[in-house]
């Protein structure tokens, strides 16, 4: 079964309408059928294993927020039944809408999780462009990827270098925010000279205010056509008395 | 009106603009991570947005805000996608105060925050409320269990919430972003369409020799 990236938002923005406007056991049932969808149909299934390893701790710590949810609500929102559970007084009214609010946080975050995780940027940008997105924010989209890769390690050689440098990275909070006024410059100075550099090698490659100058694929003219007859006469006139005896 | 919106746009991200848009996303989605890192109890995660509003303009910030979000999502914080509308407002209203000047002397800068936190508080309330119920595990969780714990809706909670921190965050971001421009280089500064909002008048007019 082939899906395209147009046919999985469209499945994406079906189970966020159902998680904003269905029941909580719709919910329920919805993040199920997404998890179930991640494990059995081969486009929903994870394309790089770090997003594969990444969901099972995200997806737990998610379960976890709904559970706090629900045992917070049902100890504040005291209205109805109470249920004694662990020796805590459960309101009916609280645990209600802990569960439809969790039910709802957590098929949100599974669909988008799925959804996200068997898809590259790249090709979703790409396929964004061919819908009508602007040209800018796609190149916005795959120079981010480009500087989300580099920046990490910037900051943590600046880090290290300050450090080094016996700057008071662990030391009081008006300390840490001086560091970190130390680290963001030179990184912030960095960005912007490769930003400078990258805006003009993209002006040098045709690119300019978003839009790309058309160097081919213009339509044929009249004009063209005659030029092309004067250039094939040309290199007749030119070759003949080679040829000719 | 979508083509007056493209073209200012277009202006705003000519030459060097486009690629440093990205790189304040990129910003937004590590400078946050490298608060915690630092154990500063701040969130600092929307300092590419103020950038990119001060040094190109509103438009460049409401795209760096969204597309930050959107790219969180994608990267393992679903979440970050419902506050799309908090970040648009923030890149708006910063692009609007830098244009108006407000970075240019650190006295403005400083109530500019103030204000900025008050929105973000205004706009991310009912997102945060009926989205995810007020709990986002994170510190702030146990001020909206106070606000409830003490008799107010679920609604009132979070906003007392997100005025009780927002103005805090967003005027460290602000005085950051004022550190950081007013250091820069002025043949830095004036690659950008927003340069001039971080030149005083003074500054101004020693370049222009007049």
């Amino acid at each position: 079964m082939g899906l395209s990236i147009s046919d999985k938002l469209c499945i994406l923005v079906f189970f966020l309408t159902v998680a904003l406007a269905a029941p909580a056991e719709a919910a329920i049932v919805s993040v199920i059928i997404v998890l179930l969808g991640r494990r059995l149909a081969p486009p929903f299934r994870p394309l790089a294993q770090a997003s594969g390893r990444r969901f099972l701790p995200v997806f737990l710590s998610l379960v976890l927020l709904a559970f706090v949810m629900t045992i917070v609500n049902g100890l504040l929102l005291q209205e109805g039944k109470v249920f004694i559970v662990a020796g805590l007084p459960l309101y009916e009214a609280g645990i209600r809408f802990g569960v439809k609010t969790g039910s709802r946080l957590l098929l949100i975050a599974t669909s988008l999780l799925v959804f996200f995780g068997s898809v590259t940027i790249p090709h979703l940008a790409s396929s964004l462009h061919r819908a009508g997105l602007p040209t800018q924010i796609v190149m916005t989209v795959l120079l981010t990827v480009h500087f989300l890769e580099t920046i990490p390690e910037r900051i943590t050689r600046i880090f290290s270098a300050q450090e080094a440098r016996g700057a008071p990275v662990r030391s009081r909070l008006d300390r840490r925010l001086k560091s970190f006024l130390s680290i963001l410059s030179p990184l912030i100075l960095s960005g912007i000279v490769e930003s400078i550099d990258r805006g003009t090698a993209l002006e040098l490659r045709g690119y300019h205010a978003g839009t790309r100058l058309e160097f081919e694929g213009g339509g044929e003219s009249r004009l063209s056509g005659i030029g092309r007859l004067f250039i094939v006469l040309s290199l007749i006139v030119i070759i003949l008395p080679w040829v000719l005896p | 009106m979508w083509t007056t919106i493209r073209r200012q746009f277009d202006k705003e991200v000519e030459g060097a603009g486009l690629p440093f848009v990205a790189f304040c996303i990129a910003l937004n989605l590590t400078s946050g991570q490298l608060a915690a890192g630092l154990k500063i109890p701040l969130y600092l995660d929307s300092i590419g947005t103020v950038l990119a509003a001060v040094l190109c303009g509103p438009w460049s910030a409401i795209v760096a805000g969204s597309l930050s979000n959107i790219l969180a999502s994608a990267l393992g914080n679903p979440a970050m996608m419902f506050f799309i509308p908090v970040v648009a407002v923030i890149g708006a209203f910063s692009g609007f105060l830098a244009r108006k000047g407000w970075f240019r002397f650190w006295y403005l800068v400083v109530p500019g925050g103030i204000l900025q936190g008050l929105v973000a508080a205004v706009v991310s309330a009912p997102i945060a409320a009926y989205v995810f119920g007020g709990v986002m595990l994170s510190g702030t969780d146990v001020l909206v269990l106070y606000f409830r714990s003490v008799g107010n809706t679920l609604l009132e909670s979070v906003f007392y919430q997100g005025i009780s921190s927002d103005p805090v965050d967003k005027t460290v971001t602000y005085l950051i972003v004022y550190i950081l421009c007013r250091n820069l280089p002025l043949r830095l500064l004036q690659r950008f369409n927003g340069g001039n909002n971080v030149l005083t008048p003074a500054m101004l007019r020693s370049i222009h020799g007049s």
